[in-house]
């Protein structure tokens, strides 16, 4: 691929979180601070796509609504499916809820690439984010504001294929509009080594909005979420699954934020992970419900599952409330798989490895059972580019 | 030839770091000839589920005397698959529900684990259905519950049924079933019941955990034992599940 140069300069301007700001508490910044990040830029051509065209043909079949591409290829957003407009990235930013600050993440926003999609009709999307793989230490990042139309139902995959030794940082807006619904699963492939993922997703709900949203990052590295929710609209719901493996020293952060500033609006944030060898999974939620917010009802969980006693966890749900008459679940669960399930399935002839494949496959299917992709595909994506 | 010898066996519970405990077993002798049904029948709390665990390899239970020899080999030595793969099955008393993975997935693999074992054929997805889809129909059934999660939101009757259901797919050496019959209504009693039957061969045996002699009016044993206090105290024909009927455990007690 001849798309993408490499500016030779340091990128310098990062502004990397404090060690006490408890957002980052878990995060390894350490690891990637002394990386001399390079910045890549793509030049105005289209590149061929990462997944397979059958892979894309029995996407399409599955749906009957129109698919909209969108490729990122480095920082830059190319599709001929639906009009995507360059915007200053002073549009992105002024559009984040001041309860979203984050100067890191700002750092990147203010000299990021903004793009501006609406979406005025029901569709199928599929994004796609990647970078050549000869590019180490290379960084990109974008602003995406993609503004849902009311009424209008989407479905939306996101692809990451982050190359070896790069840094993304992807920043997405979704503006949900009155009664609009997007169904959306966010999919990762693993390069050869490394990588650093950044995945800030920021959610408005107008009234009657519904998100439900399947996440299944697998990286190589480290993958930090960072999702801001805020509920503006009455009976707004958004509800997020994640799954996760994390393996070797790989570290998985979940942070949100989700801000319920309506009546009757609704929530639940659900991770599952598996941890084995010293994989570290993170995970803190806060939700917030504002002032006067009757009949709100927000839920987070996270479960543990240690496969080897050298991982780590650290679960941090939290709670802030500042309403009454709303109902409001927090939990989280640490532990190995279940011992009398193993035996059971010993007990029928099944090897320790088989029985605890099945086991993880079960917690697995408990997550992508709520996605509007079906659990072969899902792990037909993953498994590309691997 | 005998399919379980087992002689002097001792078990305590483990506590849990696998240093024996509580001993529930002790010094219990038995024998179970190929092609027979043999029924064990004691009261509360006397070791006889411990007995179907041990037998199973669960690793709560440590054996700290005596030896158990399945068609000759020592047991005690196998893993809890490799008992299984041998020809051993053990219908549990509560099986436990494991939700996400699926029932029909779960026994193809166990299926073809022991065909494997055998030298046999592994079994398609097609031709598994098949045959998963005749035992079904056989123990009344629903086609669905091959696609549904292994036990999980299963009635007590069901999960009994489903265990048969494995044990007619599986066709061990020597059956295991622990309180069967318990939770089950009368109906549901006389399927498991026809299941076992069907089952059981000259060339396979049956021993039986429970507490009833209404089992054996379905199931016919060739021999009828008494457990209590960790130890077999006196064995007979199947009279001798009638006369526990009447009589009760109490004057094996003392």
């Amino acid at each position: 691929m001849k798309v993408i140069e490499k500016e030779n300069k340091k990128f310098e301007t990062i502004q990397w979180p404090d060690p006490k700001d408890e957002r980052y508490l878990y995060f390894p910044f350490d690891q990637w601070q002394q990386v001399p990040w390079k910045i890549a830029r793509a030049k105005d051509e289209q590149s061929q796509s990462l997944l397979s065209s059958t892979l894309l043909q029995r996407l399409q079949s599955l749906f009957s609504e129109r698919v909209v591409y969108i490729q990122v290829f480095a920082n830059q957003v190319i599709s001929e499916d639906i009009s995507v407009e360059k915007k200053e990235s002073s549009f992105f930013i002024n559009a984040l809820d001041s309860d979203w600050e984050d100067p890191f993440l700002a750092s990147f926003q203010k000299q990021a690439e903004t793009y501006y999609i609406p979406i005025e009709q029901n569709c199928i999307v599929i994004v796609e984010y990647s970078m050549p793989e000869d590019f180490s230490n290379s960084f990109a990042s974008f602003n995406l504001y993609f503004s849902i139309e009311s009424g209008v139902n989407v479905k939306f995959m996101e692809y990451f294929a982050p190359s070896s030794h790069s840094f993304f940082m992807a920043n997405r807006i979704f503006h949900l509009q009155e009664e609009s619904h997007l169904e959306k699963i966010v999919l990762t492939t693993q390069g050869k080594n490394k990588a650093l993922l950044f995945d800030n997703i920021y959610y408005e709900l107008q009234q009657k909005a519904f998100v439900s949203s399947v996440n299944v990052p697998q990286i190589k590295g480290a993958y930090r979420k960072n999702m801001y929710a805020s509920f503006v609209g009455q009976e707004a719901h958004l509800e997020n699954y994640t799954l996760h493996r994390v393996k070797n020293n790989d570290v998985y952060d979940h942070f949100a934020k989700l801000k319920h500033d309506a009546k009757e609006t609704s929530c639940k944030d659900t991770l599952h992970a598996i941890a084995e060898d010293e994989g570290v999974s993170n995970f803190c939620t806060r939700i917030v419900i504002g002032k006067n917010i009757a009949k709100a009802t927000s839920n987070q969980k996270a479960k543990g599952i240690a496969l080897s006693n050298t991982v780590k966890f650290n679960f941090r749900p939290e709670l802030e409330i500042y309403s009454d008459e709303v109902e409001c679940s927090h939990g989280a669960s640490i532990g190995s798989l279940d011992e009398e399930a193993l035996f059971y399935l010993r007990a029928r002839g099944l090897s320790l490895e088989e029985a605890k494949e099945l086991l993880v496959q079960a917690t697995e299917s408990s997550i992508l059972d709520h996605s509007f992709l079906p659990q072969d595909l899902i792990q037909e994506v993953i498994g590309e580019n691997q | 030839m005998n399919v379980l010898e087992i002689k002097d066996l001792h078990v305590a519970l483990s506590d849990g770091e696998g240093r024996p405990q509580t001993e529930i077993i002790k010094g219990l002798d038995f024998v179970l000839p190929k092609g027979e049904i043999h029924a064990i029948m004691g009261p509360n709390g006397t070791g006889k589920s411990t007995l179907t665990k041990v037998l199973a390899g669960h690793k709560d239970y440590i054996v700290t005397k005596g030896s158990i020899l399945f068609l000759g080999e020592d047991l005690l030595s196998l893993d809890v698959e490799e008992r299984a793969r041998k020809g051993i099955f053990v219908a549990f008393q509560y099986p436990v529900e494991i939700p996400g993975v699926n029932n029909a997935y779960f026994l193809r693999t166990a299926l073809n684990n022991i065909r494997k074992m055998r030298g046999e054929k592994e079994l398609d997805p097609i031709d598994f259905m098949k045959l998963a889809k005749a035992e079904l129909k056989s123990l009344k059934m629903d086609p669905s519950f091959l696609n549904r999660s292994l036990n999980e939101g299963f009635s007590g009757g069901e999960k009994k049924r489903n265990e048969i259901l494995q044990l007619k797919l599986l066709n061990p050496i020597l059956a295991i079933l622990d309180e069967t019959d318990s939770g089950l209504d009368i109906d549901a009693l006389r399927i498991v019941a026809e299941g076992v039957n069907s089952y059981h061969t000259k060339e396979n045996s049956v021993l039986m955990i429970t507490h009833y002699q209404r089992l054996l009016d379905y199931i016919r044993p060739d021999v009828v034992h008494v457990m209590v206090n960790g130890q077999i105290v006196k064995s007979g024909n199947a009279e001798l599940a009638v006369e526990l009927e009447k009589t009760g455990y109490e004057k094996f007690a003392s």
